[in-house]
């Protein structure tokens, strides 16, 4: 018995170690395990015509080789199939199984941006109602009823004489009731104007508005973070143009313009021939503002500043239509 | 406004070329919209800002261009010599709060005619349409003065008076655009003996106007007040060239100078003869007025030193006066009367930076002080949930709040709670949203529409509702799948991820009923009673009314809900130091059992057992009906040992029994588990 398990041993090891491909590895297999005349299967079978006692030793000395070739059985082939792997080579060109990943909206995407810029700064976000009152939203931004500038503010109207915010400016007047200086926050969010809808125009759109007060805020630190912010969206190279403006809760004023990013200040039709787009409006904030909520105007000085998030989006990737935004056409949606 | 490179040249000498000229207004505050070239002249379109009403005219643009550079101005010529001392006609001011002054002059023997090349091609100029040699010197004047004059047929007026007064109720006007007015008593208007014969200072009346056949004309330069000329616009919805320089404040010290203009012109062009003198009523206000200033208080705001010597010659080319004390820091500056916008000390630090030069004034960073800036943990739950929901495939879509009955019907909503706008601009858009979900049907109907067949979609926006008439707004967040391959069970595990990657445990999901939901596949989701949210199979009807197909899921979130409970301090623990043991149970379950029932049960009675996963839900053949069969697993693990199989075997028997006993639950077969 030994040394017939001897000798299968040895001819198993032979011939597993020629194999070179899967057919031979079956055969093999065949050959010493195979369920009706494998070698090993016949030995086992064998073992009931010996002696009783000689069973045990001889049983044992089956199962042991069995599981030796399996071993190697297992060993070559593992070895075949990564050899074959290497000989066919898949076809890199085809298409990957994408996994699903969505997107956000490129507002979204714009806002989050202007917030980083700004918290890099030391600004905080802060949100506020879309349903405001007359007071937060004119008067107390030093706009009385029948003040002519109201006339880029038309509002829409809900009972009882509250309205939809036309910007986000009320947020700095709820905020400043609440909290007294140091304040350096932004506040993102919709606001709502009565205009009809043109390639430009939406009734529906988004602000970024900003406010910094302090005792010593000054309108050079507003140039200053407003000209950081320009450069970290729209690049370092980018030319910048502060010009006088008004607001009636600022003052002094200004419109902050950046070089046309489409004709480089040349003229076209985005920037309407003037070579420079408006990026934002801004300014110290005017002492009647402080008066409304409270502060000192001797005390504390500070400066504000709003921007359409729409608008810095269709600059920075040349969307030449604010309906797009709404739609929201996945084929759109997934260029940003 | 627009205005004309040579005529500004005239009133003020600037040595700058068009193009210096342009870049020289827009540092000054007046953005140049637009820069054309007319024959030999180049007209500049400039956005005057609403406080600048001084500026609405050539003068008023020359006024600066001449502080700007210090070049004295040339007023057009209103030298109209010596004038009777007769007076042939009465003005009467009743309402002095609302014309604090008024000027007027009779002008006879007058040629109506076609103006003069020259005059129509400045009216052109200025974008208005040449009509006749009175009207098109009063509009002229209006434009290079910046003061609205009206000429009245002098012969239509009844009475040989001029009355400034409010209308009376119903008063009716038929306006120089042929349309009948009614008035109302808060509208000021002028009138003869008989009638109203314009709405001050916004339009004139037909029946006086000038006509082909007029001799005789009365010509008004007066000063309304802005509020009530503003309200009267509005409320007869017109806007004029008059209307808009009343609004934002004319200069009453210019009243009497441009009708001087127009009756120097008018004798020149119209050949028209003055009779008798200007006659005037009311008040002229102070020419002048004084304001306190402080030169350390310009570094203090600009952040920049300014020489004193500085300031004073920005005053000095702008008119100011300057009254200083000693050495004190306490200016006393003077004021002229057509600078409206400048009432405080804050008024002329703008002034000096504006003339300075805001490219001037460095750039500088505020220190961070004692300011803290302490992140507002609800932006970064919104920043999580976006970030989460597109991992999962999720696209964030922007709808509009605004919405029309129609979709409230097609899904479902109520209108009992919407919320209305007062003046919507179309009714396409006149209720507030009280759900974002339609929305987003609508959304992905345009995308089915565009061949993309499946799609996950999501927004987070403000919701608004009445009640009691009391108004509400909420934070919404609003998620939708349309997936052929998805059910119930794959947006509930999305619910669940979200949730659990908020940190939100402990969570109930029950069977919740919604119109706009399918009644079999409908859940709430609350936590400690607090309902967090919806989710479910919308609704069949509803998906077809969006033209949808049936597998469409929602998924909704109370976001003011979810900040209450978002638990961002999360500790963490130690892992466990020995293995587990799994066990697999296969069940057959009455069909009214809840799993959550079943878990609850298994927990009461497991020992040492650290978690139970149920999955392979099943109803249908083979399964006996009235059961379902799912399967469970069973994780075992104690703190403080190994446990051994024999253990587990003993809990797990105790388990089956009681599943036995207590609800009829039945094995199908054993398994004997890894
Ligand atoms: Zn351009």
């Amino acid at each position: 018995m030994e040394r017939i398990v001897k000798k299968i041993r040895q001819e198993a090891k032979e011939k597993i170690e020629r194999i070179k491909n899967k057919e031979e590895l079956e055969k093999v297999r065949i050959e010493f395990l195979g369920r009706k005349r494998g070698k090993i299967t016949e030995l086992l079978k064998n073992i009931t015509t010996l002696p009783l006692q000689e069973r045990p030793f001889a049983g044992r000395l089956a199962n042991e080789i069995k599981r030796e070739i399996q071993q190697l059985l297992d060993k070559k082939r593992k070895e075949i199939s990564s050899e074959e792997e290497v000989e066919e080579r898949v076809d890199v060109t085809f298409p990957g199984r994408k996994p699903r990943i969505g997107k956000l909206h490129p507002l979204t995407q714009t806002t989050e941006k202007i917030k980083r810029i700004f918290v890099s700064m030391g600004f905080r976000v802060v949100r506020g109602p879309e349903i405001e009152t007359e007071y937060y939203n004119f008067e107390a931004l030093n706009m009385p009823r029948y003040h002519p500038a109201r006339n880029e503010y038309d509002s829409f109207y809900l009972n009882k004489g509250y309205l939809l915010r036309s910007h986000t400016s009320p947020v700095q007047i709820r905020v400043m009731e609440k909290e007294s200086p140091p304040i350096r926050i932004i506040v993102p969010g919709r606001v709502y104007r009565r205009d009809a809808i043109d390639a430009s125009h939406f009734p529906m759109f988004h602000q970024v508005e900003g406010l910094a007060v302090d005792e010593k805020v000054t309108f050079s630190d507003l140039k200053g973070v407003l000209s950081s912010f320009a450069y970290q969206m729209f690049g370092k190279t980018t030319r910048l143009r502060f010009r006088p403006s008004f607001f009636p809760f600022t003052e002094p004023s200004l419109d902050l313009d950046i070089q046309c990013v489409i004709c480089q200040g040349k003229g076209c039709k985005t920037c309407g021939r003037k070579g420079w787009l408006e990026i934002l409006g801004a300014g110290m904030v005017d002492p009647e503002v402080f008066k409304k909520v409270g502060y000192e105007p001797e005390k504390y000085q500070g400066f504000a500043f709003g921007m359409g998030v729409e608008r810095i989006c269709m600059l920075k990737y040349g969307v030449d239509d604010i309906r797009l935004f709404f739609q929201n056409d996945l084929r759109f949606l997934n260029q940003f | 406004m627009k205005i004309s490179y040579n005529s500004l040249k005239r009133i003020v000498d600037f040595p700058f070329s068009p193009e210096e000229l342009a870049e020289r207004l827009n540092t000054l505050g007046f953005e140049v919209k637009n820069r054309d070239v007319f024959e030999e002249d180049v007209i500049f379109d400039l956005e005057i800002t609403s406080n600048r009403g001084d500026c609405l005219s050539l003068v008023g643009i020359a006024r600066e261009i001449s502080a700007l550079t210090g070049k004295s101005l040339h007023l057009p010529c209103n030298d109209i010599g010596k004038l009777e001392e007769k007076s042939l006609f009465q003005i009467k001011i009743i309402d002095l709060d609302l014309c604090s002054y008024y000027s007027a002059c009779l002008i006879k023997d007058v040629k109506v005619a076609p103006s003069p090349l020259w005059l129509q091609k400045k009216i052109q100029i200025w974008g208005g349409k040449p009509i006749n040699n009175v009207v098109d010197i009063t509009n002229y004047v209006l434009w290079e003065m910046g003061q609205p004059l009206h000429p009245f047929d002098y012969s239509s007026l009844s009475g040989g008076k001029v009355i400034v007064r409010r209308a009376e109720e119903g008063e009716i006007l038929i306006t120089l655009d042929g349309v009948e007015r009614r008035l109302s008593k808060d509208m000021l208007v002028i009138a003869d003996e008989k009638r109203a014969i314009a709405l001050a200072g916004i339009i004139g009346g037909r029946d006086t106007q000038i006509q082909d056949y007029t001799r005789n004309i009365l010509i008004e330069s007066a000063f309304f007040n802005p509020v009530s000329v503003r309200k009267t616009s509005q409320k007869m919805g017109i806007t004029t060239e008059a209307s808009y320089r009343f609004e934002r404040g004319v200069d009453a010290w210019i009243a009497k100078e441009a009708l001087k203009r127009a009756i120097f012109l008018l004798q020149k062009i119209a050949g028209g003869k003055v009779a008798g003198k200007i006659m005037e009523k009311g008040k002229l206000p102070p020419k002048k007025r004084w304001v306190f200033f402080r030169p350390s208080k310009v570094n203090k705001i600009i952040g920049k030193r300014i020489s004193k010597s500085r300031i004073k010659r920005i005053f000095h080319n702008l008119q100011f006066e300057v009254e200083v004390k000693d050495r004190e820091d306490k200016w006393k500056i003077s004021v002229p009367s057509f600078r409206k916008d400048i009432e405080r000390e804050i008024d002329l630090i703008e002034e000096i930076v504006r003339f300075y030069g805001y490219d001037k004034i460095p750039v500088t960073l505020p220190s961070l002080g004692k300011e803290t800036s302490c992140e507002d943990f609800k932006e970064e739950v919104r920043e999580k949930i976006r970030e989460i929901l597109r991992g999962l495939g999720f696209y964030e879509v922007i709808g509009i709040s605004l919405e029309e009955e129609e979709i409230f019907k097609k899904a479902n909503l109520s209108l009992s709670e919407s919320v209305r706008l007062k003046n919507p601009v179309s009714t396409r858009q006149n209720l507030l949203s009280t759900h974002l979900f339609p929305h987003l049907l609508k959304i992905a109907f345009g995308n089915l529409n565009q061949g993309i067949e499946e799609l996950r979609i999501f927004e987070m926006g403000n919701i608004f509702n009445k009640k009691k008439d009391i108004l509400y707004e909420k934070i919404s967040l609003s998620s939708l799948v349309v997936e052929k391959e998805f059910d119930f069970f794959s947006l509930k595990g999305i619910g669940e991820v979200l949730l659990k990657e908020l940190g939100i445990e402990g969570v109930d999901f029950s069977f919740g009923e919604y119109p706009y939901l399918s009644l079999n596949e409908g859940a709430t989701i609350k936590k400690n009673d607090v309902t967090l949210g919806l989710l479910g199979r919308i609704h069949k009807k509803v998906a077809e009314r969006f033209q949808l197909p049936p597998y469409l899921y929602l998924l909704e979130f109370n976001l003011s809900n979810l900040f209450s409970f978002y638990n961002s301090k999360k500790r963490v623990k130690a892992l466990p130091k020995f293995p587990f043991i799994r066990r697999d149970l296969s069940l057959f379950v009455k069909k009214e059992i809840l799993t959550e029932e079943i878990k609850k049960l298994i927990f009461e009675e497991g020992e040492e057992l650290e978690k139970v996963e149920f999955f392979d839900l099943y109803q249908g053949k083979p399964i006996p009906s009235g059961y379902k069969s799912l399967t469970c697993s069973l994780i075992f693990r104690a703190a403080d040992r190994t446990l051994k199989d024999e253990e587990v075997n003993k809990i797990q028997e105790k388990i089956i029994n009681s599943l036995k006993e207590k609800m009829g639950i039945y094995l199908r077969g054993e398994s004997p588990g890894v």
